[in-house]
């Protein structure tokens, strides 16, 4: 982001410029308007500036880019000065390549700081945020805002031996920055000392030690070019974020470096009096070449999907600064201006070809590619899964991927538990939004309570996400897996229309709905007791599929898991499953049966121990003969007759032959013969 | 003779009309039309079969007019009748509220119909992990450590530096382009998390759906193209599609694509900012430090990618004001749409 002036700006323009006309040429250059002010006459503005572009964080870069699009001459630096460099500056400095690209300083003599800074400087860097201090901090701020140099000023009289280091700092030290705060220098910060102490922390803040006050009378003035990586981590480690360190950050022009300082010095002894001394130090130890690159028109036009030809790609980049010389038929080479550090390769050059000849003019054409769609099984699934589920009245949910992080502890989950995880985020955004899920429970839950809290009521609700685990089979050290859960409490089919009771989700149902997913597969599932510490007692069971827990079912234990936000609004018992879905494929399941004949439906209504699972009986009926095609359990009730551990079960079975009508004698010996079985088996008698 | 037939035809239109006009049903009345047009008009033209020439060609005419004026009357009768309801058996403006189908999440509903452009168009579906290393996340994006860009993207961590939450689904492009071969054409839709509290217009975790195509001779026009039919067929052909330059470190040249405002046609409101225009997606051609990273000759093939955030397209879809609700799950809001 970047504000600016109106006024400011004007500066640059001979004729008065319209502010909607100078936006719009920058919003079609791609900075987007991000706001304006209006301040006194002026208009602030602020724009967005991609980090490729640090050439568009001070004015003259936006006047510059504003020429450009109208074809007018790119403004450039100027100053009077003429200078030596020398050896024999007044400070001794001495500078490690390694941290610094540019060191530039002279020494301005005799200025009056008591001067007061001109207003229209003040006021334009107030309305830009930037605080009066004196006329010479204010001008050297002023001239960064102006031409993008950061420029720092330091009180000759106060550097201690006339020596300045440009270099890491060898040791962890405490220092108080110009605006009196503390700052925790560490070791191998890029700092500028003296024989006494930390002057400045390079390219981020002055400290009190050397700064400039009204009583001034000498100048150490100084622009530099910094590393950008060491100038970040420092700001970023301090918190202290400058104008100057955002600048150093993206990356400052190292080729204009010296004529800003030239210009700077000009400026403050224009204002405050004083003289340059004619000596300057600059330390430009890789002098930065200008730098050429070879565009290939027609590589250009392919990636375009343009016919631009090359006299018009030379006229578009020669506008914008970029200077062309036709090598051959296809080739030209060109000159990169030194502010555009983010034209390096070939393909940066193509873009501004692009961007300049007009986005809207490159006319779009479909393209035909010869690939072969992937099928994505899990994929597909879930789509499935959606379609059943949404068919069957549950509602779809999707909830963040953290939980709290005191999700395990509540749940009653422990290290070692199949369930267990510490998966936690380093800076997550709170407590209750830092544990990676291992499971979908706490997320369906939470939403199923959350809208209890806004009364709606009697829901059913399914997710499909992931849950992670910590495995460092996988290259991230995480397993993911793509997971459904499902979730119903309260009444499914409400009394009314002649029914006299309302009909509550039960856990046959949620043993039907996982059912009903699984047979949608073809997939023949187990249940293997788990007793779960957040389920209902006796109600927590493991899914297996081909041997593997791929999920469970259960009660949930509400008093349990009470406190979690809102559960204790739900009266009635919730019910729970979830499984995952990366073992799940589809099975073709063929027609096995037809028949021409008739079939007959009968009812058998058994006492049985409960112990015995229904499936089980199904099974042995069904097994008895194959003219049985179906064994459906229709009802379980229970009686003061019967003892304790007994109900009754309703079969209903379902009897056809491929090869006759059926008689009342086929069937009464098939029946016979299971029911005598039955009851060898578990005693079961058949109640009439 | 045939001035009592006259008279008699008369008698039986007073009669006819005030018999239809008492007739309880349309039984009734069709058995009027059987006794009158039926059985009477051919009793009448068999006497006229005895009539001499002359009174033929009155009585003929008197004849047609009453089978014509009778014709008429039933007509009218039938079609009052026809019009009334026999008493309602059941009142059809009730519905049982407990017989519905589940709302799908309007993220999910608003995904599948972007996803079923781009499939149409020969995309496949690629999915990767979450929960990502620097190296895929940012690294091989042309995101080097340190990179101003990365701001952009503020990144939760499981183990700093190498471990965090994907910031975007590139990284599954990456992880794509690694087994395959170009040409690749596939959309890596999922969720993805930046560090941002939960407040109505911020959530840290959202839904981004990436798109890459690589093979020989992609260029800007074809990523145009693609970007203005995907915008057409979800928003509709009235939509009006621009592209912008931006900056993406992974893709060069870069465009931001806008879309005329859906809620104001384009004029201005609240939710383009008085622009006229959102932004919906980032796009560019992919890089050539990206191919080449990922084992591609850049020189052999281009291509382009484009990734777009669904929930924030999703407000401007469902005209829903807070983007945290999406993930409130107030079922509510869902069975509207």
């Amino acid at each position: 982001m970047f504000k600016f002036s109106l006024n400011w700006l004007r500066d640059y323009f001979e004729e008065k410029i319209k502010y909607d006309e100078i936006m719009n040429k920058l919003k079609l250059q791609g900075f987007e308007f991000g706001g304006k002010k209006e301040i006194d006459g002026d208009i602030i503005t602020e724009i967005e500036v991609k980090a490729n572009r640090p050439d568009m964080l001070y004015h003259m870069g936006i006047a510059r880019e504003i020429k450009a699009f109208d074809g007018e001459k790119i403004p450039e630096i100027t100053h009077e000065k003429c200078t030596v460099n020398s050896e024999d500056f007044p400070v001794k400095i001495s500078v490690n390549k390694e941290v610094c690209k540019r060191y530039c300083a002279l020494k301005i003599n005799g200025v009056d700081l008591k001067k007061a800074t001109p207003e229209y400087m003040t006021k334009r860097l107030n309305a830009l945020g930037i605080n009066s201090v004196n006329a010479a901090v204010d001008i050297g701020n002023y001239v960064m805002l102006d031409m993008g140099q950061p420029i720092h000023a330091y009180d000759f009289d106060k550097i201690a031996g006339k020596k300045l280091f440009i270099d890491k700092s060898e040791k962890d030290s405490k220092v108080t920055t110009f605006i009196g705060e503390e700052a925790e220098v560490k070791k191998g910060d890029i700092v500028i000392f003296d024989d006494e102490s930390i002057k400045c922390v390079a390219g981020i803040i002055g400290t009190q030690g050397a700064a400039v006050t009204e009583n001034t009378k000498d100048i150490i003035l100084e622009a530099a070019v910094f590393d950008e990586i060491p100038v970040r981590l420092t700001s970023r480690r301090l918190k202290i974020s400058t104008p100057s360190s955002f600048r150093f950050e993206r990356g400052v022009n190292v080729s204009s470096t010296r004529d800003v300082l030239l210009k700077c010095a000009e400026m403050i002894t224009k204002i405050c009096g004083g003289k340059i001394e004619t000596n300057i130090f600059d330390f430009y130890p890789e002098k930065k070449e200008e730098k050429s690159i070879c565009l290939s028109v027609k590589k250009a036009n392919d990636l375009i999907g343009e016919e631009i030809d090359k006299d018009l790609m030379i006229k578009l980049l020669e506008k914008y600064d970029f200077k062309c010389t036709a090598q051959d038929s296809d080739t030209i080479k060109v000159k990169i201006p030194s502010y555009r550090l983010d034209v390096k390769l070939e393909v940066d050059l193509i873009e501004e070809v692009a961007r300049i000849y007009g986005y809207d003019n490159i006319k779009p054409e479909l393209p035909t590619i010869k690939t072969s769609y992937t099928k994505n099984e899990v994929w597909d699934n879930m789509d499935i899964i959606r379609e059943v589920f949404t068919g069957l009245g549950f509602n779809e949910t999707i909830n963040y991927s953290f939980i709290p992080n005191n999700t395990m502890n509540v749940f009653g989950i422990e290290n070692g538990d199949r369930l267990y995880s510490d998966l936690v985020l380093q800076n997550p955004i709170a407590g209750a939004y830092s544990l990676m899920r291992p499971m979908m429970t706490h997320s369906l839950l939470s939403s199923l309570a959350y809208n209890y809290s806004v009364n709606n009521n009697n829901l059913a609700f399914f997710e499909i996400g992931r849950v992670y685990f910590k495995d460092n089979s996988f290259d991230t050290g995480v397993k993911e897996t793509d997971t459904l859960g499902f979730i119903m409490s309260g009444v499914r089919i409400p009394k009314g229309f002649g029914q006299d009771k309302d009909i509550k989700y039960s856990y046959y149902d949620l043993l039907s709905y996982l059912n009903v997913i699984m047979n949608r597969f073809g997939q023949n599932f187990e249940l293997r007791q788990n007793d779960y510490k957040f389920c209902e007692e006796g109600s927590g069971y493991d899914i297996i599929l081909s041997g593997k827990v791929v999920g469970f079912i259960g009660e949930l234990n509400k008093s349990k898991l009470s406190s979690i936000q809102n559960v204790k609004l739900i009266k009635d018992q919730i019910f729970y499953g979830e499984f995952y879905l990366d073992t799940l494929t589809e099975k073709v399941k063929k027609i096995k049966f037809e028949s021409k004949y008739p079939s007959v439906n009968r009812l058998y209504n058994l006492l049985q121990r409960k112990d015995v699972p229904a499936g089980e009986i199904a099974d042995v009926i069904k097994s008895s003969s194959e003219i049985i095609r179906n064994v459906a359990v229709k009802d379980i009730y229970f009686d003061k007759t019967f003892k304790e551990n007994e109900y009754a079960v309703l079969y209903e079975v379902k009897y056809c032959s491929k090869d006759s009508t059926l008689t009342a004698e086929q069937i009464e010996d098939i029946e016979n013969s299971f029911l005598k079985k039955l009851n060898e088996k578990w005693g079961i008698s058949f109640k009439k | 003779m045939s001035a009592e037939i006259i008279k008699d035809i008369e008698n039986k239109k007073t009669e006819l009309e005030s018999l239809l006009k008492n007739a309880k049903d349309l039984k009734e009345v069709s058995s009027l039309k059987i006794e009158y047009l039926k059985k009477y008009v051919k009793s009448l033209y068999s006497e006229l079969k005895n009539a001499s020439v002359e009174e033929k060609k009155s009585l003929g005419k008197i004849i047609n007019d009453f089978k014509n004026f009778a014709e008429e009357k039933i007509k009218e009768a039938e079609a009052k009748y026809k019009q009334e309801k026999s008493a309602a058996k059941y009142d059809v403006t009730i519905f049982k509220d407990s017989i519905r189908l589940g709302s799908m999440h309007p993220l999910t509903k608003l995904y599948k119909k972007i996803e079923k452009v781009f499939v149409g168009m020969g995309f496949s579906v690629v999915q990767g992990p979450e929960i990502e290393t620097d190296k895929y996340n940012f690294e091989k994006l042309n995101l080097p450590p340190h990179h101003p860009a990365r701001d952009m993207q503020d990144t939760f961590y499981i183990s700093a530096p190498n471990v965090l939450l994907r910031s975007h689904t590139s990284s599954v492009q990456i992880r794509t382009m690694e087994k395959l071969k170009p040409p690749v054409q596939i959309i890596s839709p999922g969720t993805v998390y930046r560090v941002d509290d939960i407040d109505p217009q911020h959530t840290p975790m959202f839904y981004q759906i990436e798109g890459l195509v690589v093979a020989e001779k992609i260029s800007f026009a074809n990523l145009k193209a693609v970007l203005i039919k995907f915008l057409k067929e979800v928003f509709g052909d009235e939509v009006g599609v621009r592209f912008r330059p931006s900056y993406y470190p992974y893709t060069e040249p870069s465009a931001a694509v806008d879309m005329s405002c859906t809620k104001c046609g384009g004029k201005g409101c609240k939710t383009c900012r008085n622009t006229g225009w959102i932004t919906v997606l980032g796009s560019g051609m992919v890089h050539p430090n990206v191919l080449e990273g990922v084992g591609y000759d850049s020189k052999k093939y281009t291509g382009f990618a484009f990734g777009l955030g669904l929930n924030r397209l999703a407000l401007a879809y469902y005209n829903l004001d807070e983007i945290r609700k999406l993930y409130e799950n107030d079922i509510s809001l869902w069975r509207q749409i």
